[in-house]
């Protein structure tokens, strides 16, 4: 372990590799791990991260064109993590961007909206590009703005019983289960690094090491 | 009562009390208080404490307001602070004499008015003439005439109230007038105080405080009496100092007490010839006339007092404090006020406490010198800087006019011929005056595609029909994005959100919803795409709304903006290959550390372009870019990327891939130096063209490839 860590800070030294590698623990021995938020256009995922990060809530807000990066240091069963939130743009944006918000995510949230049936209708498309990156990373689904629509919390979706993903009614505005859902998806991304099902990620170790 | 006072006093109320002294502020007087904010607002107040009753006379702009409360509760509040006396400093508070007015009026012995004087004449010194007071040079108290009318001494019963307004001023003394204190319905103190301006008094204090290092150089005391009788008023004493700045802590260190104010008006020292010197000159004739008559003498306050020689008449001292010798009941608040002149500052001890040990008591005085000397230099240096920002704000202000001339009279009636010449391209880097901003951009922008005002009405009102229809399904064509209609609305709101006024009611609101709607009908191959709503509302913010929709459309077919935005991934392939090329020639040692980090260009320059850098910067600072940016076109969009680099590169060089990312994707703006960023931009070393690899080239060759 020591070594490892004089090993990585030689390399830091060096301006050789600086990268956080969040398939490795951080020099502080703490776990870091990539949350991903996706879906369509004012759907609220910064705002979401924002209620969960500060507890806070202003009505405006910025519309995200590229990437915005949040960083959490978070205790989950007594242990340190270290969670990256990487929001993204909810509108179309190019491909080659899309290949670096995936890399070596952990857990992804996807997001839409109470009030607009298309945020929904669209989360399909969200979910096959997710999983076309990271074939079996653990997702989550959000309905946000359930403050505006009451009744959603009544409704059942298609589309997460479909793909078997955890479905949560959430309002960033009034913070309706925004810890759980964050909690439960850096959880998830932890449970996933240690123990990574996904095959693609194996066969990349398994290069990287030889 | 803190809450009735800060209802009143508003920002003001630091400037009164500023700490947590509430219970021993007896009286606060403010003449014209000018807050850091404003010049408006409370200029007088007074209030009582004993933190469960008050009461303020304010004084706002023109009128006379008393804050209501009713008389019997305040004379109760009255007596029961009997046994405490107070002195608060005045100081940085400017107040003009001739603002107020004292009345006498039927109800009132005594209300104060505040009016606009038009002239100098001091309506207060008239007033004053008018009351039959006098002034006693031995006692240093006002005192009624013994000849005066029905209303002769009720004072019989003295409370101890004694407010003492200090100046701690002395440079600016020949400005100083005269303070007030008035007692107004039998109920309230008002003190008003004068001085000269701000700045100066705060700068003048500043500077003698260093030099005494002490606050007690100039006093003024102003004692005034109250009656039990709330059914009449008295000044009872008033004084001013303007040469006392003799009287300093030697003075107080004599009789080891602090009572600041008080050794301005009872102590012998030699400061007395001199300040009763000042005070004849400022005082009205009748007001000093002084007569030791007899009649005075029996008033039992005056005797009491004159009897312990070094105490204020109207102060019952305890008798059990007396006989112990003790002077604690006048010795400052060691928690003295950080803030120093700016502030009322209360020094006497409330006589509930016990007394203080002589070395504590000098300790704390000392404690108490040093942090007024300490704010004293804080606040002399703060204002040194506030004057440089003023001088250079004024030297700004003029060079903006200055410009803006040259830009009216000699560049833009002759457009076609100075436009390339090097004296306007040299003013225009530095930044348009905001003046001609929308007529330069307008005419640097163009109108290649013949955009006419006709068309903006018609792709308007197609847009409203559009939008009005119900999309069932909102299919994305490749061909026709008028789809995209209805995500605008999603994004107005988020445009400069902090501006106010594009949000749901601003005034922008709606013409930008329009300039949108109207684009993506024009171009509905484009289809709105985000980051035009930013783009429109700079625009909208330089010109009228038709303009806006030419000069966006015009943009919008400049080639990077129109790869970008039609999210053409070819050519901004070549754009970014073209990018990270000239990084590299620029600024080798950032581009090999990005390399490392693996942080490629997609990830924190499509953010910057896509909306013009109006987005990670802040207004100013965007505009100056787009004035550069429409001189020079799309080249300059990469040079500004490479100069943001430049600028943070030490920083930049110590992070790692997510903390990198994170920074350029939401940089730090607030302590940006602006003028260095601008000059980092202007540098050649910045430039892709001249000697090193020229950007266009660059581009053309990776364009080709992409092509190819």
């Amino acid at each position: 372990m020591a070594a490892q860590q004089n090993n990585e800070e030689i390399r830091d030294s060096l301006g050789e590799k600086a990268e956080l590698d969040y398939d490795e623990k951080t020099k502080a021995g703490e776990l870091a791990v990539k949350v991903i938020c996706l879906g369509d256009s004012a759907v609220g995922k910064s705002k979401l991260l924002e209620r969960f990060l500060v507890d806070g809530y202003k009505p405006q807000q910025l519309s995200t064109y590229a990437l915005t990066l949040y960083r959490h240091r978070m205790t989950i069963s007594d242990e340190s993590v270290l969670v990256d939130f990487w929001d993204t743009a909810g509108q179309e944006r190019f491909q080659s961007m899309h290949a670096s918000y995936y890399h070596q995510g952990h857990a992804c949230i996807l997001v839409f909206d109470a009030t607009r049936k298309i945020t929904y209708k669209n989360l399909t498309t969200w979910y096959k590009e997710l999983r076309h990156h990271r074939p079996s990373i653990p997702c989550f689904c959000a309905v946000n703005k359930i403050d505006v629509n009451e009744e959603v919390t009544q409704r059942s979706f298609n589309f997460p019983a479909k793909y078997d993903i955890p479905i949560y009614y959430v309002s960033a505005a009034n913070g309706t289960n925004v810890v759980k859902l964050f909690t439960d998806a850096v959880e998830a991304a932890i449970r996933y690094k240690k123990n990574p099902s996904d095959f693609n990620d194996i066969i990349l170790e398994e290069l990287e090491r030889t | 009562m803190p809450d009735i006072f800060t209802k009143w006093m508003g920002s003001s109320i630091e400037n009164i009390s500023g700490h947590n002294s509430w219970p021993y502020i007896r009286t606060s007087c403010k003449g014209s208080l000018r807050g850091p904010h404003n010049g408006e607002g409370i200029v007088g107040a007074v209030s009582w404490d004993h933190a469960d009753s008050c009461s303020l006379v304010a004084i706002k702009k023109g009128n006379a307001m008393k804050y209501p409360s009713s008389s019997r509760e305040h004379t109760q509040s009255t007596l029961k602070m009997e046994k405490s006396a107070s002195h608060c400093k005045i100081g940085n508070t400017r107040c003009d004499l001739n603002d107020i007015d004292v009345k006498e009026t039927q109800s009132l012995p005594c209300d104060l008015h505040l009016k606009p004087r038009p002239k100098g004449q001091s309506s207060l010194l008239d007033a004053l003439q008018k009351l039959d007071l006098i002034y006693n040079p031995i006692t240093k108290q006002l005192q009624r005439r013994p000849d005066g009318d029905g209303c002769e001494c009720r004072a019989s019963v003295p409370l101890d109230m004694r407010p003492s307004f200090h100046w701690s001023d002395e440079d600016s003394l020949s400005k100083m007038t005269p303070q007030e204190g008035l007692n107004i319905d039998g109920k309230f103190l008002l003190g008003s105080t004068l001085s000269s301006g701000n700045d100066k008094l705060e700068r003048d204090s500043g500077f003698s405080g260093s030099r005494h290092s002490t606050l007690e150089r100039t006093e003024t005391s102003l004692s005034l009496s109250h009656t039990n009788d709330s059914s009449f008023s008295s000044i009872s004493s008033l004084s001013a100092s303007t040469d006392i700045s003799v009287l300093n802590s030697a003075n107080l260190s004599e009789d080891g007490s602090h009572v600041i104010a008080y050794s301005v008006v009872s102590n012998p020292d030699p400061g007395e010839k001199r300040k009763r010197k000042g005070l004849s000159t400022l005082l009205p004739k009748s007001l000093l006339s002084w007569r030791h008559s007899p009649t005075t003498q029996t008033c039992d306050t005056q005797a009491k007092v004159s009897g312990k020689g070094s105490w204020p008449f109207f102060h019952r001292v305890s008798q059990r404090e007396i006989e112990s010798g003790s002077r604690s009941s006048s010795s400052p608040s060691p928690c003295g006020d950080q803030s120093g002149a700016g502030q009322l500052i209360f020094e006497s001890r409330p006589s509930h406490l016990p007394t203080k040990a002589e070395h504590e008591e000098a300790r704390h005085a000392h404690l108490y010198k040093q942090m007024l000397a300490a704010a004293r230099r804080k606040e002399f240096s703060e204002a040194k800087v506030k004057e440089k920002e003023k001088q250079k704000q004024l030297q700004a202000e003029q060079e903006v006019s200055r410009v803006a001339k040259i830009w009216t009279s000699q560049i833009l009636p002759h457009w076609a011929t100075m436009k390339d010449t090097k004296k306007t391209r040299d003013l225009w880097f530095k930044g348009l005056p905001s003046s001609v901003r929308g007529t330069v951009w307008k005419k640097a922008i163009g109108n290649n595609l013949n955009i006419t005002h006709e068309m903006y009405d018609v792709s308007l009102k197609r847009a409203r029909e559009r939008l009005n229809e119900s999309f069932e399904t909102e299919v994305m064509d490749h061909t026709c994005k008028e789809g995209t209609l209805k995500s605008i609305g999603l994004d107005i709101s988020r445009t400069f959100p902090m501006l106010g006024i594009f949000q749901k009611g601003g005034p922008y609101h709606d013409s930008l919803h329009d300039l949108l709607c109207a684009y993506v009908c024009l171009r509905p191959d484009m289809g709105y795409v985000q980051g035009m709503s930013f783009l429109g509302a700079i625009l909208l913010l330089q010109m009228e709304q038709e303009d806006a929709f030419v000069a966006l459309a015009n943009l919008l077919s400049r080639p990077l903006l129109r790869a970008m935005f039609s999210l053409d991934e070819a050519i901004m392939e070549a754009y970014f290959e073209a990018y990270e090329e000239c990084l590299k020639s620029c600024l080798p040692v950032v581009a090999q550390h990005l390399s490392n980090i693996n942080l490629g260009p997609n990830l924190y320059l499509l953010e910057w372009l896509f909306s013009i850098y109006s987005k990670p910067f802040p207004l100013d600072i965007s505009c100056r870019i787009w004035d550069i940016y429409l001189r020079d076109e799309d080249e300059f969009l990469f040079q500004v990327a490479i100069g943001i680099l430049r600028y943070h590169e030490p920083s930049i060089l110590q992070m790692d891939f997510i903390t990198c990312a994170r920074f350029l994707t939401k940089l730090p703006t607030d302590a940006m130096d602006i003028d260095k960023f601008f000059s980092i931009l202007e540098s050649p070393t910045n430039s892709m063209g001249g000697s090193r690899k020229s950007f266009s080239h660059c581009f053309n060759t990776k364009l080709h490839d992409v092509n190819g």
